[in-house]
């Protein structure tokens, strides 16, 4: 998280990559750092080595998706 | 008293059962009772290092609370410390912001382990640390049991390491009370190269190593009772255990006086020993495969170190000398010589002399 806000305060696009089970840390850690509302992508609690492959992948490439989307709108950009 | 000027909240209680009854209520404990960090104890301890009590050592993850010698000052004081203790918290306190502890980690992380403090150095006798019998237990020693504690509680308070909000262990660690052990003097009984010493200080110095727990595995070295043959394998079998075993990492043994002076006897001192468990201790492919969970991307994951196809491979357990630190403490030991393993969690331990002379 300081790595997050530390480049949003310098103004680079940027999105903290949380893995569910850890939301509320990341949450906690970002409004101590003075930066409640710090843009973070929450990604599904999940059992990588149980799932299919096409699943994972699948799912990373949602994830990608909304990565990209959310950096073009700190720039105004759309995807 | 001197008037060097604390900055903390003041908060007025009637008496010690109001006191108590507020400490619970605004979550400064997590769940002993503490005392109250009246000014006039702040101030002793801080008039007996002579510091400014607004120095920063530095930022507590994951709360990103700033550690100044005040703040770490009050929660010594709540843990039970006497003034003469602060310089062993303080240095505690930086090993632990060393990037190489990985605090934030330590902290937050699903496999919850336990910080334990390590003493060594003059320190141990010039402050009545127990290194002997029950090392790991509440013996009545204060100096063991308040710093262990006064570390917990600046992880709690001024790091918000707390299960349920930030914290994420699963299980926790039964340490995360208090956990320290002191290492045995040359003088009383050890007959191996102090722990501070291996790690690269003078052994006039006193120090605190702070090493990332986390499971604590008491076993039966059997030494006197067997072959060092064999006890070398008895070792290595505890160092190899599947549920500790998807990439190398740092481990800790703690050994008792008798089982090292027996080794010292057959001719290994601690390095022979050390780098003979560091050679054996190895597991077959085939068997890592049957783990998993542990992020490829840790430093010394398993796929890292063989060919992952190769199934008669062996994975070491340890990569290096640093990684398998080793010490004497605890009491006298019967033929199954009890002793102390300790795996590290995602950091490593860190090493740092107490720049401090209590003469």
């Amino acid at each position: 998280m300081r790595d997050t806000v530390n480049m949003v305060q310098q103004g680079v696009p940027t999105v903290g990559f949380i893995h569910e089970p850890f939301e509320k840390l990341a949450r906690m850690q970002a409004k101590q750092l003075g930066m409640p509302n710090a843009p973070l992508l929450i990604y599904p609690q999940d059992l990588p080595s149980n799932d299919p492959a096409d699943f994972v992948l699948k799912k990373a490439e949602g994830l990608a998706d909304k990565v990209v989307n959310m950096l073009l709108s700190q720039t105004g950009g759309t995807a | 008293m001197s008037e060097v000027q604390l900055v903390s909240k003041v908060f007025e209680c009637a008496d010690i059962d109001d006191f108590t009854e507020l400490a619970y209520k605004n979550g400064w404990t997590d769940g002993l009772p503490v005392l109250p960090p009246t000014e006039k104890k702040v101030r002793a301890m801080i008039d007996y290092i002579k510091r400014d009590p607004q120095e920063v050592l530095g930022v507590v993850s994951p709360g990103e609370g700033v550690a100044t010698l005040e703040k770490v000052a009050i929660n010594a004081v709540m843990a039970g410390c006497l003034p003469e203790y602060l310089p062993v918290v303080i240095t505690a306190v930086e090993a632990m912001l060393d990037n190489t502890f990985e605090l934030m980690r330590v902290q937050c992380t699903t496999g919850g382990p336990g910080p334990l403090a390590i003493i060594s150095g003059p320190v141990v006798k010039k402050l009545n640390f127990n290194c002997g019998e029950g090392v790991f237990t509440g013996t009545g020693h204060r100096a063991n049991s308040t710093i262990g504690r006064a570390i917990r509680l600046i992880l709690w308070n001024i790091g918000l390491g707390r299960p349920g909000q930030m914290s994420h262990a699963t299980m926790g660690h039964p340490g995360r009370y208090s956990y320290l052990v002191a290492e045995r003097p040359p003088e009383e009984a050890n007959p191996w190269e102090p722990l501070h010493v291996t790690n690269g200080l003078k052994a006039e110095d006193s120090a605190v190593s702070m090493f990332p727990s986390g499971a604590h595995i008491q076993f039966n070295l059997g030494a006197g009772a067997n072959t060092v043959e064999n006890n070398l394998f008895v070792v290595k079998d505890v160092l190899t255990n599947l549920g500790q075993f998807q990439q190398a990492m740092q481990k800790l043994l703690v050994i008792n006086p008798q089982g090292a002076h027996v080794l010292q006897a057959a001719g290994y001192d601690k390095t022979r020993f050390r780098d003979e468990l560091i050679k054996q201790s190895v597991r077959a492919v085939r068997d890592i495969k049957r783990t998993g969970g542990t992020s490829t991307t840790a430093t010394w994951h398993w796929s890292k170190l063989v060919d992952v196809n190769d199934d008669d491979a062996m994975v070491p357990a340890m990569v290096d000398a640093h990684h398998l630190q080793i010490m004497v403490a605890g009491g006298w030991a019967p033929p199954v010589c009890q002793c102390v393993c300790i795996n590290a969690m995602h950091g490593e331990m860190v090493t740092k002399k107490i720049n401090w002379s209590w003469d």
